[in-house]
């Protein structure tokens, strides 16, 4: 009688115990309702009219029935109403932005699913610091999310009408993915840019997008990078350079480039590219690095080059394959000195090579990085030649032979 | 005020069952019996009274042996016994008594000659009291009375109606045996006895029920079935006292060891093939009568996932379908849970493209997601309740009307969102995939649902923490409930091994035999030692 009824007192209180720790934990009170939720899909943050203001955009979707958001999926018509809604505010904060977002709606910003994140030129070239400290600190922001800088106003990307994916950030994020798989580097994500902002002495670069066309028809294209330093943007690389910046970083997969000679020119898809990178601290001070870049590349198209036999024709396409990466990575080079920005994070190289030689030299980082010498080796391989071996107009001339 | 609620609850329940012992003691103690005495018309005016002068008691009086100078008469429930049977074996045998070939002695002597010599029945068997007599008639059993005997002989000659062996409305299959067990107690035995011929199979037989006297069988093979199972459900159906047992569900629900668990801890199965496996893996079968269900004990988690065709089929396939039985109980449980759980609560855990799907549908839904999903399981307990109960015609009208008719209006309507439609209708039919534990996923899957509807992602995790908590504490007759995904017993629980993978008997249930055959990999070649000496 006595065992049963402890036993029973006992399973009370656990009870209890664990209904009220959980209920305190959390609870119903936490619950976010999907219907009363905005979700934002991209951020946008440019210079307001105002001084020491910015103005903030904030793309969210348009759940209405009558609005495009679920139909997009399909079919990707935007009729009745637009798949999304842009809202603007302008505070002396990101945060103040955000708040007075929040503020003039019915429903509750739900910032998890933002796509990307945008700035605007002006006010990249005025530093990023403020806004990004603002996103670190939200728990409720996600690191992964890929930053971009815009040739223009921010917003304007946002409020652009990209076909067939009628939410522009979805479209934007998509685009920066689909280059991802090309390179990392063309995805800056928030952690990637804060990581590198951290480094000594290291230059962080956001990829520069740039909307063309008119209302119906717009477009938007990758149009360089913008290089930092610090939190501002100082300058930034043309689209050949950026191909040398990527090149340099190696694991390249499925990048497109473009070999000429004359009248003759070819496509070529690089198939795979990896780059070995190695840093020396010369015994008279100076630094050099060598970069080992082994490259496998499939010709897509080949016009002109009739005087060459196949067999001659890959080996010379190697060599000129070969030479373009090498330009490219040596303006890349050159401009980065220019812009005394070290891009490509050697001096973290060098700090993790030579850690005690380091604390003489990084007074004099500047000085050492504009007198810096490069040392590029290419190997390129031509394995295949596609479907076809020969091109069109060569199988005629052998015919003529 | 729980711990005075919970006091008073233990001490009446304690009491209850004291002064039911009590009770029970003093009638057994206090049964009483009446001698037959010699005089005819006196016992059956007893044996009538015994049987409260039921109308379809027939009581035939007759007189025979040599020079008629015997009376007696036949008592026998109209309806309960054989008439060829009663006219062949008793009354033919009685009339046709040759005259010199039995010389009569005293009169006790009488009965003697009568079960062992005249009497063509195969079951004789003589009473000294009355209510033996009233036992057998109860029984179809027929009665003999002898004026100046003291004493009575119960003839068996049962013979009532009964439903023909046919193919089992809740376990149907494709490939396989399609009979299934009958009303009828003997014929559920014989079927049993007819899949396994063994000297070994033990049948012991029991009655339970103080009004219903219902006949109860336990079935199990000796030196494989666990003595202690064995005993104990001897034990616990013997010390039943009950009024009535009318199906194996009271059984069940009487000596099961987790009576407030939403799993039941005993298996039960319609058909004769999935008994005798059952039994041959050293379980124990409890055949009632009057019900074509058969129980069996000790039954594990993962019965639920098994069903005869998995043995039937080829064992790739039966792991397929087991795996995907499992994944349907996990889906049908938490499916609800975890919509309700995701919409919610972790809106950041949906994918982004979907997130936009749903929360277009979600507009303009006026209930919160929780009560949006309890209506949906509710409305689908109620169609599935409504349409299971009526002729099949009838039924698929219910079905239509509610799943199709009712759904499509209710989306249009905009009372419910379509994803939860898709969610319900995922979960309902999931379902279907795991019958046996149907009752505890319709439990379970509403207490999910409240845990995702106040706690979230978190609920649902304390919930399935808990369920794993609650069935590793689970035990059916001494066997552990999740036994089976044991490393020994795995090999029939998740996945299906191949038969002659399978070749010992499961250790949490059998005892003793433990080896069903050798173990090789097929093909037996017949010329293999031979080729291998050249």
């Amino acid at each position: 009688m006595r065992g049963p009824m402890i036993r029973i007192q006992r399973l009370v209180i656990m009870i209890l115990a664990v209904s009220i720790l959980t209920m305190t934990l959390t609870g119903c009170w936490d619950s976010r309702e999907l219907e009363k939720q905005l979700i934002l899909t991209g951020l946008a943050m440019d210079v307001s009219d105002k001084p020491g203001r910015i103005s903030v955009t904030a793309q969210v979707v348009n759940t209405s029935q009558d609005g495009g958001a679920a139909k997009s999926g399909a079919n990707g018509g935007t009729t009745g109403g637009g798949a999304t809604i842009e809202m603007k505010a302008s505070g002396s904060s990101l945060m103040d932005c955000l708040n007075e977002i929040d503020r003039n709606s019915d429903h509750k910003l739900l910032v998890h699913h933002n796509q990307i994140r945008l700035f605007g030129i002006d006010l990249a070239k005025q530093g990023i610091k403020r806004p990004l400290d603002a996103i670190m600190r939200d728990p409720k922001a996600r690191l992964e999310v890929p930053l971009a800088v815009i040739d223009g106003r921010g917003e304007d990307a946002l409020t652009a009408k990209f076909s067939p994916t009628p939410i522009s950030a979805v479209f934007l994020g998509g685009m920066l993915e689909d280059m991802a798989n090309v390179s990392r580097q063309y995805r800056v994500r928030l952690i990637d840019f804060v990581k590198r902002l951290q480094e000594e002495n290291a230059a962080p670069v956001i990829p520069i997008m740039k909307v063309t066309g008119e209302d119906d028809n717009q477009q938007i294209k990758l149009d360089g990078m913008a290089v930092f330093q610090d939190d501002k943007m100082i300058g930034r690389l043309t689209n050949l350079e950026t191909s040398g910046y990527i090149w340099s970083f190696g694991d390249v997969k499925k990048a497109p480039a473009e070999v000429s000679e004359g009248s003759s020119s070819a496509a070529l898809i690089i198939q795979t590219l990896n780059c070995t990178r190695e840093i020396f601290l010369e015994e008279d001070g100076s630094v050099r690095v060598s970069l080992t870049i082994n490259a496998v590349i499939e010709p897509s198209e080949i016009y002109g080059f009739e005087k060459m036999k196949p067999a001659e024709l890959l080996p010379h396409l190697e060599k000129l394959a070969e030479q373009e990466i090498q330009d490219e990575i040596t303006g890349c080079f050159l401009t980065a000195q220019k812009l005394n920005a070290d891009i490509f994070g050697f001096c973290t190289m060098l700090q993790k090579k030579y850690p005690r030689e380091w604390d003489d030299l990084k007074d004099e980082w500047n000085k050492v990085f504009s007198e810096m010498e490069l040392d590029i080796q290419v190997k390129v391989q031509i394995p295949r030649t596609g479907q076809i071996i020969q091109s069109l107009e060569m199988e005629e001339k052998d015919n003529e032979n | 005020m729980l711990y005075g609620y919970f006091k008073r609850k233990w001490s009446y329940l304690v009491h209850a069952r004291r002064v039911q012992n009590i009770e029970a003691e003093k009638e057994a103690a206090e049964k009483p019996t009446t001698k037959i005495n010699g005089n005819l018309d006196k016992s059956l005016q007893e044996l009538k009274a015994l049987l409260s002068d039921a109308q379809d008691l027939k009581i035939h009086p007759l007189r025979f042996g040599p020079d008629n100078r015997l009376s007696g008469a036949l008592i026998f429930i109209d309806g309960l016994i054989d008439n060829p049977t009663l006219t062949n074996a008793i009354l033919r045998p009685l009339k046709n008594w040759p005259e010199e070939a039995l010389p009569l002695s005293d009169e006790a002597g009488i009965l003697e000659v009568l079960e062992q010599e005249v009497l063509c029945a195969s079951d004789v068997k003589k009473a000294a009291a009355m209510q033996e007599l009233a036992e057998g008639c109860l029984s179809g059993d027929t009665a003999l009375l002898i004026d100046g005997c003291e004493g009575g002989l119960v003839v068996n000659s049962k013979g009532f109606e009964k439903r023909a062996v046919t193919e089992p409305q809740s376990e149907s299959v494709v490939r396989g045996p399609r009979e299934g067990f009958t009303e009828n107690l003997r014929t559920n035995t014989s079927l049993i006895r007819r899949k396994i011929r063994s000297g070994q199979l033990k049948v012991e037989q029991m009655t339970v029920g103080r009004k219903t006297g219902t006949g109860v069988c336990l079935m199990y093979l000796d030196g494989v079935a666990n003595p202690e199972v064995v005993e104990t459900v001897r034990y616990r159906i013997g010390n039943l006292d009950v009024d009535a047992i009318l199906e194996t569900g009271y059984i069940e629900e009487y000596i099961e060891d987790a009576p407030f668990s939403p799993f039941g801890t005993i298996g039960y199965s319609e058909k004769p093939d999935v008994v005798a496996a059952k039994i041959l893996e050293g379980r124990v079968a409890i055949v009632v009568d009057g019900t074509p269900f058969v129980l069996t004990a000790p039954m594990l988690f993962s019965e639920s996932f098994q069903t005869a065709e998995d043995y039937y089929a080829r064992p790739l396939y039966s792991s397929l379908v087991r795996i995907l039985r499992v994944l349907g109980f996990i889906i049908t449980v938490f499916a609800p849970a975890i919509y309700i759980a995701l919409l919610s609560f972790q809106n950041e855990l949906i994918p982004t493209t979907l997130l936009f799907t749903v929360a277009k549908a979600r507009e303009g839904v006026p209930f919160p997601v929780f009560v949006e999903a309890f209506i949906m399981v509710l409305a689908f307990e109620i169609l599935r309740e409504a349409g299971v109960r009526l002729p099949r015609p009838v039924g698929q009208a219910i079905s239509i009307v509610g799943a199709l008719i009712m759904g499509e209006a209710a989306i249009n309507a905009g009372i419910v969102g379509a994803p939860m439609v898709i969610v319900i209708a995922l979960t309902a039919v999931t379902g279907f995939l795991v019958p046996i534990q149907y009752d505890s996923i319709a439990i379970l899957r509403i207490i999910m649902m409240i845990m995702a509807g106040c706690l979230g992602f978190y609920g649902v995790a304390f919930g399935f923490i808990g369920l794993l908590v609650h069935l590793s504490t689970l035990e059916s007759f001494g066997a552990h409930y999740l036994g089976s995904f044991d490393s020994d017993d795995a090999q029939d629980s998740l996945i299906c091994m191949p038969l002659w993978f399978m070749v010992r008997r499961p250790k949490e249930i059998a005892r003793g035999d433990m080896t069903r055959g050798r173990r090789f990999i097929p093909p037996l070649r017949p010329h293999a030692k031979e080729e291998d000496e050249e």
